[in-house]
């Protein structure tokens, strides 16, 4: 083990802390290993005594993450269960779609795969099961934005809040009734016999569970992305190089 | 078990590097040695450990770094650490806490011996 490939090593592992923080480790690590060496350890031993590159890079992150950890419990409970009600939502839905006959002119799903590999017409006949596939598959994306913003927050980079942040708004809107998302209006008009959005439709749409999640993760991203941006700010200000 | 003694170890990690520091003014590896050298072996700290603290403590104002250029050794710059004013009169209370804290604890522990 050379010097050089430990530290560089744990500055790989802990690259997502602000770089003057990273500047600082490196210096101290070097000194400390030179310091070992000129004390007569071997470089053996010294990755005995501070550890593997990994374990070390994990007790920094870990070190660190009072001053990056956001109270977020809370917010991450919540979140958990927006995420529920669009699933049970979507695959009632689903459920319905397959085994009502002829919501979408297919009597069964069987046959509607059959019929949906035989002939790609088929797609552009059968619009709702198509917009709900499409749906449950934007659905685990955001889904996937949101696990991953309240698990990693500290090792995520400010500029993938931000890029979850657009992809999240994009797919919000596309999940819009009134853009591609699942029409609930008609499905459930069809499966109640009434109708609970009056004249504004628009307005209903604003309220539909996929899409309620979507704009939630946007949002939640957003702020993220702000509290990231000032807590860094501030964390560096203390820490001058 | 080594689970709760690692908690009992983290929570006077603060306190111990804060004495060491106020004793005389001292560098990171020389922190950990002497840490495990008067502690029989006991605190093994690491430099992962550590740094984060070191930062912490400075950036609560309760020691401060300088960087000398050693003589003799290509210039290599070395961090040193001291406390500060308001670190010794944190040290002072927090020395006065654990005097008061240990003493209620050994009595809790000695109840019904």
């Amino acid at each position: 083990m050379k010097t050089e490939y430990y530290v560089g090593k744990v500055m790989k592992k802990i690259r997502l802390l602000p770089k003057r923080i990273r500047n600082r480790i490196k210096r101290d690590m070097e000194n400390s290993i030179t310091d070992r060496l000129e004390n007569g350890e071997t470089l053996q031993n010294i990755e005995t005594e501070m550890g593997i590159p990994s374990q070390t890079a994990l007790d920094i992150l870990d070190g660190f993450r009072p001053e990056f950890k956001w109270r977020v419990s809370l917010l991450r409970y919540a979140y958990i269960f927006c995420a529920l009600v669009p699933l049970l939502y979507i695959l009632s839905v689903l459920v319905y779609v397959f085994t009502t006959p002829n919501p979408g002119g297919f009597i069964s799903y069987t046959k509607f795969f059959a019929e949906l590999f035989r002939e790609l017409s088929a797609v552009a006949m059968r619009p709702t099961i198509i917009r709900l596939m499409v749906n449950f598959v934007l659905y685990l994306f955001i889904c996937a934005f949101g696990y991953i913003l309240y698990s990693q927050q500290l090792l995520l980079k400010r500029n993938y809040i931000l890029a979850m942040f657009c992809l999240s708004l994009v797919i919000g809107i596309t999940l819009h009734p009134s853009v591609y998302g699942v029409d609930t209006s008609h499905i459930l008009y069809n499966t109640v016999g009434i109708s609970i959005f009056g004249n504004s439709p628009v307005l209903w749409g604003l309220l539909q569970p996929q899409f309620f999640l979507a704009i939630y993760t946007a949002i939640a991203c957003l702020l993220f992305y702000i509290r990231k941006s000032s807590q860094l700010t501030t964390f560096q200000n203390e820490f001058p190089e | 078990m080594e689970r709760y003694e690692q908690q009992f170890k983290k929570g006077v990690l603060e306190l111990m590097i804060l004495k060491l520091i106020s004793v005389e003014k001292t560098y990171g590896y020389d922190l950990i040695t002497k840490l495990k050298r008067n502690s029989n072996g006991l605190f093994c700290l690491k430099e992962g450990t550590l740094y984060p603290l070191l930062y912490r403590l400075e950036g609560d104002g309760l020691i401060c770094s300088t960087e000398e250029v050693l003589a003799g050794s290509n210039k290599r710059k070395k961090k040193y650490y001291e406390i500060t004013e308001l670190g010794r009169e944190t040290l002072d209370g927090l020395i006065d806490y654990w005097d008061s804290f240990s003493g209620h604890v050994n009595k809790i522990l000695q109840l019904g011996d």
